[in-house]
């Protein structure tokens, strides 16, 4: 094996070595950090790769000369610890304590030392010596980091090296470390970390108890070690080697001090922090300081709620003013051009297919395509938000908000996940360990305004309030929210009384957004747009159609009148008539259906949309139906995914009967306040 | 160390990283690695990873916050260690 190791070249002022026996090194790290550059640059062609004995992960291994001395450099998998948690983990131990390498090369990423070094403290509980590499430190300066690698060297009392791998800078210098370490040129006697003093007793006991039955070659105090961790693998192993008197004895302790496995750990992480404090400097980049300073606000919960609907505002103004002209003249002059020259053209066609076409199919999903210039801003202001990081703290500030009110915690996943798309959010919700805890976040979930509901705003509202779209979209969200409250408040009150999530949540840097992510995030989603309104808006539109054109060719004698006004009891106290109710029936499958249905029933006499909707539909009726249509059931999406994760018809149901229920109570105490308002009545 | 953090987090009242950097008087980046100490313990669990239920969804690149920001749950082994 590795008959012509590589030769490479020693760093220009190591002495030779006084020994030339060959060196077999152990090269450890986490995932990551350029473990594998090194082993490349190390070993080149000599690499040989196979299997671990007995495992399926790959053992690479190979050799290289350097001045006259010949590495055998063996790869070891990438681990964060070496406690037996997984596969890697076991075959790096097993090879330290069986194969007992003449030295350890442990490489660290620069910019994370603080993880990093973690693999470092369990090394050196070994008997092998451990050289350190630290890596990419051309990154950590360009992160703005100080490393001094001296002062690590001299706080650990080991050998460190600072490399860059990837420009080979640093690698012989971290063979010529090991080899010093390994032929006792250098001393070795690192700062280990220690165990708390609370387990410090009990690490002694355990450490006596199984002294005499550990394995020769196993050192006791890391067996002790590790069994105070937990480690399964050690754990069975002493199960075998101690007779049952001591066991008992060992397990007992080990029952007793169940909590020593986090102070064991942080102790070492308590060690790692003094290491790093003394060697490492982070200067408080700009970046870092401008968030800090504009979190004060933008997390605050009273101030981040306040600027939370100034940005929805914002979103919705520049949404209507930038792009409400081009729809405008999109729906006037593109599509009313295209409806006249189709009709033209099908003058010599059965009325059916005339009428589905201009009719069905232009007027229904022709409409939703005119809102691509609303779509388009819309998405840019919201990839904007998303690319500056502040999306990120709309739902840290909202359930901070709402820790205010006591919903602790319990109100964050469907936040964080829904205000993107409610589905994820329902199936993320299978991360909550406690059943009533799931519960309440997939219930909530669908009461948080996600992306498509918004844009479904945008769409509508313009249609129905052309002189202040932005104030009324801004509203109703403002509204949606309160309804969230008011609807965790409730549950809160009579369901989930007593469940309790606790979160951790990293939030991103603030940085200068990128226009192409921006252009990129905008297209994308105007293209998927594009596509279901190609699709399941057209079929619809068409199935809209077919219902309000037949039997007799009046709106008002349809089979979809006939429908709509089995509901219009209910509706009227909402000021909705069959119309309207109809145009909400269909927004299940697909929110922006209901676009296209009012495009389809109320344009057929080829009016402008808006013009007609504000003959027939009094304000405060747009106003119901527009919150009727925020709230009314989620998409079916959400309905299956709600069902898929319940597990339950009767979540599902009681999910999709609070939505129902609050949209319509909501929708009549709006409708009724807004004809306290002299806003109107129904007047269809 | 460990558990003092995972008592500040079981406490609800702090619910950032950088914000649990200043309680605890630590670096944001060592509660960067304790976290993941912790996730890789099973004491806290990642929320928000969408994994298979989003492959192939065409809605995906609007799935807003997920994309950048990282979020976990306290599991119920966590809340164990983190005391009453």
């Amino acid at each position: 094996m590795n008959a012509n190791p590589q030769t490479l070249a020693p760093p220009p002022d190591s002495p030779r070595p006084a020994e030339s026996r060959r060196l077999v090194v152990g090269l450890a790290g986490q995932p990551n950090v350029g473990k594998s550059t090194v082993f490349s640059i190390l070993t080149g062609l000599t690499a040989e790769v196979g299997n671990w004995p007995g495992r399926t992960v790959e053992r690479r291994e190979g050799s290289v000369r350097i001045g006259g001395r010949e590495f055998h450099i063996v790869d070891l998998p990438g681990t964060y610890s070496l406690t037996s948690n997984s596969e890697e983990e076991r075959i790096a131990r097993d090879f330290i304590l069986g194969e007992r390498p003449d030295v350890i090369v442990m490489l660290a990423d620069a910019s994370a030392l603080e993880r990093n070094l973690y693999l470092l403290a369990e090394l050196l509980l070994l008997p092998i010596p451990v050289v350190l590499g630290v890596n990419m430190i051309d990154v950590a300066r360009r992160e703005g980091m100080e490393f001094d690698a001296h002062v690590l060297q001299a706080a650990l009392d080991l050998p460190v090296v600072p490399m860059v791998a990837s420009r080979n800078e640093g690698v012989a210098e971290l063979l010529a470390a090991a080899a010093a370490v390994a032929d006792g040129r250098q001393t070795f006697a690192p700062e280990r970390p220690e165990i708390a003093a609370a387990h410090r007793e009990v690490y002694e006991r355990i450490q006596a108890l199984i002294a005499p039955a550990v394995p020769p070659g196993l050192p006791g105090d890391w067996a002790a070690l590790k069994l105070l961790e937990g480690d399964r693998e050690v754990t069975s192993k002493a199960h075998q080697w101690l007779p049952p008197a001591e066991w008992a004895q060992v397990h007992a302790l080990l029952r007793e001090h169940e909590d020593a496995v986090l102070d064991v750990a942080g102790a070492r992480y308590e060690w790692i922090g003094r290491m790093v404090r003394a060697a490492v400097r982070r200067p408080r980049l700009g970046q870092i300081s401008f968030t800090d300073r504009f979190d004060r606000i933008a997390t605050h919960p009273g101030w981040g709620l306040a600027l939370l609907l100034a940005v929805f505002g914002m979103v919705f103004w520049l949404t209507f003013s930038v792009a409400g002209p081009v729809q405008e003249w999109l729906a006037d002059s593109v599509i009313a051009a295209l409806s006249t020259n189709l009709a033209g053209a099908l003058a010599g066609a059965p009325a059916w297919l005339s009428g589905m076409l201009v009719d069905g199919m232009l007027a229904g999903a022709g409409i939703v395509v005119t809102f691509v210039p609303i779509l388009f801003v819309f998405f840019l202001a919201l990839g904007f938000l998303e690319d500056t990081g502040y999306q990120s703290r709309m739902a840290y500030v909202m359930d901070r908000f709402m820790h205010r009110l006591g919903l602790h915690g319990k109100s964050f996943l469907p936040l964080f996940l829904g205000f993107g798309c409610n589905v994820p959010a329902v199936m993320g919700s299978r991360v909550i360990e406690s059943r009533p805890a799931r519960l309440l976040t997939i219930v909530l979930t669908p009461f948080v305004p996600c992306s498509a509901r918004l844009l479904v705003l945008a769409f509508l509202v313009p249609l129905f309030f052309p002189a202040y779209p932005a104030l009324v979209a801004w509203g109703l969200v403002a509204g949606n929210l309160v309804v969230l409250v008011l609807v965790g408040l409730l549950l809160d009150r009579f369901v989930f009384r007593r469940e309790r999530l606790a979160f951790i949540m990293e939030m991103p840097l603030y940085h200068v957004p990128n226009l192409r992510t921006i252009l990129v995030f905008a297209t994308t989603n105007v293209w998927t747009f594009m596509k279901r309104a190609a699709t399941i808006i057209v079929v619809v539109s068409m199935i809209i159609w077919l219902l309000v054109s037949y039997p007799v060719g009046r709106v008002d004698d349809s089979y979809l009148a006939v429908i709509g006004r089995l509901l219009e009891p209910v509706g009227a106290l909402m000021g909705l008539d069959w119309r309207l109710i109809v145009a909400t029936l269909s927004a299940f499958v697909a929110k922006e259906n209901a676009v296209a249905a009012l495009g389809i029933i109320y344009g057929v006499d080829g009016e402008n949309l808006g013009t007609t909707l504000a003959a027939f539909v009094t304000p405060a009726a747009g106003l119901a139906f527009l919150v009727v249509n925020m709230l009314f059931v989620p998409c079916v999406a959400t309905v299956a995914a709600v069902r898929q994760e319940t597990g339950s018809w009767r979540w599902t149901a009681a999910s999709t009967g609070l939505m129902l229920a609050s949209a319509l109570l909501f929708g009549t105490l709006v409708y009724e306040g807004a004809l306290l308002l002299g806003l109107g009545g129904v007047d269809a | 160390m460990l558990k003092r953090l995972l008592a500040t987090i079981a406490t609800g009242r702090i619910g950032s990283t950088a914000e649990l950097a200043v309680a605890t008087g630590t670096s944001p980046e060592m509660i960067e690695a304790l976290v993941a100490e912790l996730e890789r313990r099973g004491l806290l669990q990642r929320a928000g990873d969408c994994g298979a239920v989003c492959t192939g969804c065409p809605a995906e690149p609007s799935c807003g916050p997920v994309g950048q920001a990282h979020a976990w749950i306290l599991t119920a082994s966590g809340r164990r260690y983190a005391g009453p």
